[in-house]
């Protein structure tokens, strides 16, 4: 709820300062792009499900989306089975992420910052660093066509969404995920393996980045290989700012769209009004700082102890 | 009769710790049987090994007279062996009755049926005399109502073998008889059951037969209850080798003046009554007591962990509030070595110097707040030295140390501190003999510098060997108190019966 405050109070202020952010086409432009952003957060939101994270979105997504421009450029292969190996190298880059952090018990931090690194590089390897394009019209069309000021990929972000969501909610992988975010212990003590809990959790984690992959190749008319570099932040930002919890066992679907969209706004609000592009990141970091704070009930009770020595301060020093 | 499950010659080590060394435990159906020990008598150990969690070095499990090694939890489960284990273990963030099904929701199609688990777990909770609402996360639940899940959660699986360890730790009398009446109902039916409790009137009430555990090894095996006196069975829980040297002579006793620390009819928040207890400059207090007993809680009450309700706590004679530990040590100059050392007392990343000068940092910075590690060294040197702790250099990690040096350490902390009063808790839990020795030697010398020492253990030898006064701790109230003659054989058995002839405080009942 208080995010749609922030959304409104944005919005409002937005609408004052610029004449056209609301029209039908700027709304096109906020939706579309937060529309990419919610999957990138669902890719992130998938690995916090089980108490862990990825620094490998980016990497993966640009990698899949490298794998499907170079199949449909260069080898001439449809677009439907394209697109098909993009999502299962995807996948089976999130599947190896999986297993090294939970078979080797090195760090997640330093698996997939190894791997996302590795990605990357063999994303600019591959295309030799310029991004493929005359990628088929049905393919761009999908990421730039509109009805009204509904883009066509806005459809595709919330199927995947209902889908991510029914899978954390009934769903006993998405359960058993969660359970082990929550309690990895007693998860194990009731007979639920957290090896295949975090398995699980990065294999989705990769196939929602190559998803997100392909909707920005979509958007972009071209298969760029650093397409993902800027999706770190974001990727944290969003399921953090959307009330996902950082040490596991508790996410919010919903709250990763309603993120996005804010995410978006500020964005397109800060560039409409003539705002350096630079200060959009730091706006974006702020945010994370801000929506974490008030996430902590902690900070609160915090709030509410120095208040209360405040108060009991107060009368010693009147007359 | 075959036993259902039988664990037969079980070794089990961590990290070169010894848990379990040659353990046996032989459950029939239609039983309850107890298991009791000390603390760290590899009581849990036992039952991790029986479910599949921990898997044995050597040994054998048998389940119904078949050798069987489980996986894991979910193996033991399925082959119909359910636990509820020591630690509290509830995925906070779902809902109880999810809690409840965790390993095997209701599903329909795949998908899982929230409304018909909150309807079977209102049975499952109504029969363990839960009220609460099965939709509520475990959040926010207490420790008792949690643990009431977990056996509930136990119960729910049917399972013809049903493992406990501690199940009523934290819960009331009353839900304690309602659990009672259950396992027995389970029994009858044929269950078979394994109760584990530090409650001995429990034990002697419920269990059908009982197995002693004592440093990972059956000490009785399965011995019908009407043949064993709750004195027989204290006396195979404690009874260790007992290998000590002389008592030193009673040291000086700064008599004059007021107690450096005096309780005066305390109250805590975990349920201590009437507590009173006063130790002088130069002497050593022994607090005994069973695990369970309320001995550490105390402690952390004292140092401002816990919450004193009641009562009063006097230091040199004036009323003081501790607020926390850094209170009690700034302000009050009151030092708590705490038994766990790993988890409380130590900065195992860290080196020597930095673990032993944490408590007097505020005293070694400088004057622009700065702490050196030249300044931090001058005043650790010579206490490591004297302490005998063997290590490289002070630069070296606490957690290259052996166990016993690592311990020395933790007391070293607090003589730097140079405190007043110094409370130790369990000070040779896990050390060898020779070190155990030192560390006697270094608790006497410290009383006749007019430390007054507040020494809680649950080895009776080592509370004979070094206390002036011998305080024994049952159900959270001080129920005896002796001179310390330093006699083990007529001391010990007065301590013992004190704890034997203690009343069990019951929970005031509150009728609905």
């Amino acid at each position: 709820m208080p995010l749609l405050g922030v959304m409104l109070l944005a919005s409002v202020v937005f609408t004052l300062i610029s004449s056209e952010f609301l029209t039908t086409f700027n709304i096109y432009v906020i939706l579309s792009s937060a529309a990419l952003l919610a999957v990138i957060g669902l890719s992130q939101l998938s690995v916090l499900s089980v108490g862990e994270f990825s620094l490998a979105v980016g990497g993966i997504g640009e990698f899949s989306a490298v794998i499907v421009g170079y199949l449909l450029v260069r080898r001439g292969v449809p677009l439907a089975p394209a697109l098909l190996a993009g999502l299962a190298v995807g996948t089976a880059a999130g599947f190896v992420n999986g297993v090294l952090v939970a078979k080797s018990g090195v760090s997640g931090f330093i698996v997939t910052l190894a791997t996302g690194g590795a990605f990357a590089g063999a994303s600019l390897a591959i295309t030799e660093t310029s991004p493929y394009t005359g990628l088929p019209h049905v393919f761009n069309s999908f990421g730039t066509g509109r009805l009204s000021f509904l883009p066509y990929c806005l459809g595709a972000t919330l199927v995947v969404a209902v889908v991510v969501a029914v899978l954390y909610r009934s769903r006993p992988a998405g359960r058993r995920m969660l359970a082990v975010g929550g309690n990895a212990e007693a998860a194990e003590l009731s007979g639920l393996s957290k090896t295949r809990a975090i398995i699980w959790a990065h294999s989705l984690s990769g196939l929602l980045a190559s998803i997100a992959g392909v909707i920005a190749m979509a958007q972009l008319h071209e298969a760029n290989p650093s397409a993902g570099t800027d999706w770190l932040i974001q990727s944290f930002a969003i399921p953090i700012i959307g009330g996902t919890a950082l040490a596991g066992g508790s996410v919010s679907v919903g709250g990763v769209l309603v993120a996005a969209v804010i995410l978006a706004t500020i964005n397109d609000g800060l560039i409409l009004s003539d705002v350096d592009p630079f200060w959009v990141t730091l706006v974006e970091g702020l945010l994370i700082f801000v929506a974490v704070l008030l996430g902590r009930a902690q900070a609160w009770r915090l709030y509410g102890r120095a208040l209360a020595r405040l108060g009991r301060l107060l009368p010693r020093t009147a007359p | 009769m075959t036993p259902v499950v039988e664990a037969r010659d079980v070794w089990k080590a961590f990290d070169g710790t010894v848990a379990l060394h040659g353990a046996g435990l032989a459950l029939e159906s239609g039983s309850i049987h107890a298991l009791v020990g000390e603390n760290g008598a590899g009581k849990s150990t036992l039952i991790k090994s029986l479910t599949g969690v921990h898997a044995p070095d050597r040994g054998e499990l048998l389940f119904d007279g078949e050798q069987r090694d489980f996986t894991g939890a979910q193996a033991s489960m399925a082959a119909g062996v359910s636990a509820v284990y020591q630690e509290r273990n509830l995925v906070p963030q779902f809902s109880v009755a999810e809690n409840l099904f965790l390993n095997r929701p209701s599903l329909r199609a795949g998908f899982l049926q929230y409304e018909r688990m909150y309807r079977e777990a209102e049975v499952w909770l109504e029969r363990v005399g839960l009220r609460v609402d099965p939709r509520r996360t475990a959040a926010g639940l207490s420790t008792a109502q949690g643990q009431l899940v977990e056996i509930a959660r136990a119960l729910a699986l049917e399972s013809k073998v049903v493992l406990l360890d501690e199940p009523t730790a934290s819960i009331t009398a009353r839900e304690a008889a309602v659990l009672f009446e259950l396992l027995r109902e389970l029994r009858d039916r044929g269950g078979a059951i394994l109760f584990v409790s530090h409650k001995l009137d429990e034990v002697f009430e419920l269990c059908d037969r009982i197995t002693v555990l004592r440093d990972g090894q059956t000490i009785l095996a399965g011995v019908d209850r009407g043949k064993l006196t709750q004195g027989e069975v204290i006396t195979a829980m404690v009874g260790r080798d007992v290998t000590f040297s002389e008592r030193a002579a009673p040291t000086l006793r700064h008599d004059d003046g007021p107690a450096l620390l005096e309780l005066r009819d305390v109250v805590t928040s975990l349920g201590h009554e009437g507590v009173s207890l006063s130790v002088e400059a130069g002497s050593v207090v022994g607090l005994y007591g069973l695990v369970g007993a309320g001995r550490t809680e105390l402690a952390r009450a004292i140092v401002g962990v816990e919450k004193i309700e009641d009562g009063q706590l006097l230091r040199a004679g004036r009323p003081v509030r501790v607020r926390d530990p850094h209170d009690a040590l700034q302000a009050h100059r009151i030092g708590y070595v705490s038994e766990d050392r790993k988890t409380d007392g130590l900065i195992l990343s860290h080196s020597v110097s930095h673990n032993v000068g944490i408590t007097i940092w505020d005293r070694v910075k400088s004057l622009l707040g700065f702490i050196t590690p030249a300044r931090e060294r001058s005043r650790v040197a010579p206490i490591v030295e004297q302490m005998d702790v063997k290590l490289s250099s002070l630069d070296q990690q606490v957690s290259q140390l052996s166990g016993g040096n690592q311990q020395k350490v933790s007391v070293a902390k607090w003589l730097a501190s140079d405190v007043d009063v110094l409370i130790i808790d369990e000070p040779t839990i896990g050390v060898d003999v020779r070190t155990k020795e030192e560390m006697y030697l270094l608790i006497e010398e410290l009383a006749r510098g007019g430390t007054g020492i507040l020494l809680i253990s649950s080895d009776l030898a080592e509370v004979i060997r070094l206390s002036d006064r011998v305080l024994v701790m049952a159900n959270k109230r001080i129920v005896a108190e002796f001179e310390g003659s330093g006699d083990y054989a007529v001391l010990s058995e007065h301590v013992m019966e004190a704890i034997i002839e203690a009343e069990p405080v019951r929970e005031t009942i509150v009728p609905n």
